[in-house]
């Protein structure tokens, strides 16, 4: 097959291609520029509070924050971004292989008139291979943008980025190109077929377990150093991620198992849709249900700051706003791989979905049907992400009067944030419903 | 030597049994007719001969290769080069323009762009599908989608052409006309027709007919 052949067939042309390569673009670019800041994390030297004939004292430097000059600390930094690459690439993932429906009538048709498996792989590695080293060369503007924020914006004591270096221009390229042949290789891989097996719940709740004792540890253990902190908490985290969105298309299936059980019309349609899309729907209750466990360990801290439980409050805000921002961010890029896969859906069912109005459906049945069926993935996983999160990690504060009350607070508008973000995706997708309902979807092939 | 042999092939999804120990050889130039009820496994039996499934026991050759020997590279490189598939609902790649659609088997098998689309608008031609070019799939009725299937079929010039139900989008003079190119261009240079079809008008212009029950041949006749 010609290069110029793999372009035609590789290239993006319609409006949800071009989408999906946006938003495969742009989770690389954050996973690049958190790494780019993890980077720059890493070559701050850190001052250990260890005595003993051992302890070396070293002059912290003042221009940072805490956070990245004690040694205790510097890790948790470094895993927080560690861990917040695995949501950006995993939303990259979910949007490279979004539609799943689609993505398979496309290989279907591929190999019928005689693609191999290597060209599929080769056409996948090629489309996914471009928009990583879009995303990794848009991480360095990102990355500048971050450090604005994180590091000059803010009062010396609350730096946590240092100062930009030659080294991150170098680092930047190697990021780029690694972020290429990353989503290269993702792209290859996503067109194997996927051998269902499946994960016993005893496994699901080992890993469950482990992850917790793992971070537990971590939490625990002062005086093991830097590398092993770093790698005790970021692989418990690593591993309760990847348990949480596992376990997120079987909380759908179940779901979608109970609202076909009710027998009303909408409910039933919205099980068929939840079925058909459990993969995505999964990933996105899991990562949504993450990033309600970060708003409620944000919540705790902030209240214990403002308790003046940590005496100086202002070192510590940037990283309770970075965990915010993060969790918020990971809200909306979650619902929007969703809607991206809910409108592939819609056009590669329209047929179906012809029917479905031509049987008698009303298109506003058809859109409470899309709004019920992203609000079963959302709402419920990101309540129950900030309450475990404010019990999840105890902070020091004088009675639970004041978290009770941040907490129900921050519930409450996240549960109505989500909630809104879900009737506003299905306006915005309801000229594509109207269309694929419309009777002229029951002529198309 | 026989375009597609099939020797007691059986194939089951799960558990429920589509074909059991069926054989049917096409000879170069044989226009064959499967027919059966709905569910008697006729579109198995296609997919069989075209590689694109693996048979689970008995033999398959295509074109003188055995199958079972093939890995799916292999199989797909014979089907591209020599089988032609019109399946029901045309099986188009979504996103790609009626033209490429139809050039893909000459653009996978390495031609030049501007020759595999100068082809595939000439077979575009041939089979009577008046639309602009860039027409996408989504935008053709299912008629117009069969028609550009069957374009794409032809293309490469294959040495075997399965078809499901080709003219069953079809109105009756155009179904003929369809069928008369599929038939006529392919044996015209040696190959073999297998027509699939519910249709007696279809099963009619083949050489032989073959009509399955229950997974199994259950009769065989010759026509005139």
């Amino acid at each position: 097959m010609r290069t110029a052949t793999v372009w035609l067939l590789a290239r993006p042309r319609s409006a949800a291609s071009r989408t999906r390569g946006r938003l495969v673009a742009a989770g690389t670019a954050v996973a690049g520029a958190l790494t780019l800041a993890g980077l720059a994390v890493l070559r701050v030297p850190t001052v250990s509070w260890a005595t003993g004939p051992d302890a070396r004292p070293v002059a912290p430097d003042l221009r940072l924050s805490p956070l990245v000059t004690e040694a205790g600390l510097q890790p948790g930094v470094l895993t927080g971004l560690g861990l917040l690459v695995v949501p950006a690439l995993a939303l990259a993932w979910q949007a490279l292989t979004t539609g799943s429906a689609r993505r398979t009538t496309v290989l279907h048709a591929l190999r019928l008139v005689g693609a191999t498996p290597a060209d599929l792989r080769r056409l996948a590695a090629a489309d996914a291979g471009v928009l990583g080293l879009v995303g990794g060369l848009l991480a360095g503007p990102l990355y500048v943008a971050l450090w604005l924020v994180l590091g000059a914006a803010v009062p010396p004591s609350a730096r946590l980025l240092p100062p930009l270096d030659p080294r991150d221009v170098v680092s930047w390229p190697v990021v780029a190109v690694l972020a290429g042949l990353v989503a290269a290789a993702a792209g290859a891989l996503s067109t194997r077929a996927r051998r269902r097996r499946r994960v016993r719940l005893w496994w699901r709740l080992a890993g469950l377990v482990l992850a917790v004792v793992a971070i537990a540890a971590a939490l625990q253990t002062r005086e093991v150093g830097r590398a092993t902190s770093v790698a005790l908490l970021g692989g418990g985290l690593l591993l309760f991620l990847v348990a949480v969105l596992t376990a997120g298309s079987a909380w759908v299936r179940w779901r979608a198992w109970r609202l076909a059980r009710s027998g009303r019309a909408v409910d039933v349609l919205t099980a068929a849709g939840l079925r058909g899309l459990s993969g995505a729907g999964g990933r996105t209750a899991g990562s949504v249900f993450v990033a309600g466990i970060a708003l409620g360990i944000a919540t705790q801290f902030a209240t214990a700051l403002l308790g003046d439980a940590y005496g100086d409050a202002t070192v510590y805000v940037p990283g309770v706003a970075l965990a915010a921002t993060a969790a918020v961010l990971a809200v909306l890029v979650a619902i929007a791989a969703m809607t991206l896969a809910a409108a592939d859906d819609l056009a590669t069912t329209r047929r179906a979905l012809a029917s479905t109005a031509a049987l008698g459906a009303p298109p506003a049945v058809l859109e409470q049907v899309q709004r019920r069926r992203l609000q079963v993935v959302t709402v419920t996983p990101v309540a129950a992400g900030v309450l475990l999160g404010t019990a999840v990690y105890p902070a020091s504060l004088e009675g639970p009067g004041p978290l009770v009350l941040a907490t129900l607070g921050v519930l409450g508008v996240a549960v109505l944030l989500v909630w809104a973000a879900c009737r506003g995706v299905v306006r915005a997708l309801r000229p594509r419903t109207r269309l694929a309902a419309d009777p002229s979807s029951l002529r198309v092939a | 030597m026989s375009t597609v042999e099939l020797s007691g092939v059986s194939h089951a999804y799960g558990r429920t049994q589509a074909l059991r120990d069926v054989s049917l050889t096409v000879a170069p130039g044989e226009v064959v007719a499967v027919t059966g009820p709905s569910g008697c496994g006729k579109s198995t039996l296609l997919l069989l001969a075209a590689g694109v499934l693996r048979a689970q026991s008995g033999r398959v050759v295509l074109t003188g290769t055995d199958l079972a020997g093939a890995d799916e590279a292999a199989r797909a490189r014979i089907r591209r080069r020599s089988v032609g598939i019109v399946l029901q609902f045309g099986q188009l790649v979504p996103d790609l323009p009626v033209l490429d659609n139809v050039a893909l088997p000459l653009l996978l098998e390495g031609h030049a762009p501007r020759e595999a689309r100068a082809a595939a608008a000439g077979w575009l031609d041939r089979v009577g599908l008046d639309v602009p070019p860039t027409t996408l799939p989504s935008e053709l009725s299912g008629g117009q989608a069969q028609l550009a299937a069957a374009a794409r079929a032809l293309v490469t010039g294959p040495l075997l052409v399965l078809a499901d139900e080709p003219t069953a989008s079809l109105d009756t003079a155009t179904g003929r006309q369809l069928l008369d190119l599929l038939v006529t261009s392919t044996t015209a240079a040696g190959g073999s027709v297998v027509l699939v079809s519910h249709d007696n008008a279809v099963a009619a212009r083949a050489d032989r007919e073959v009509r399955l029950r229950a997974g199994s041949v259950v009769h065989e006749v010759a026509l005139s």
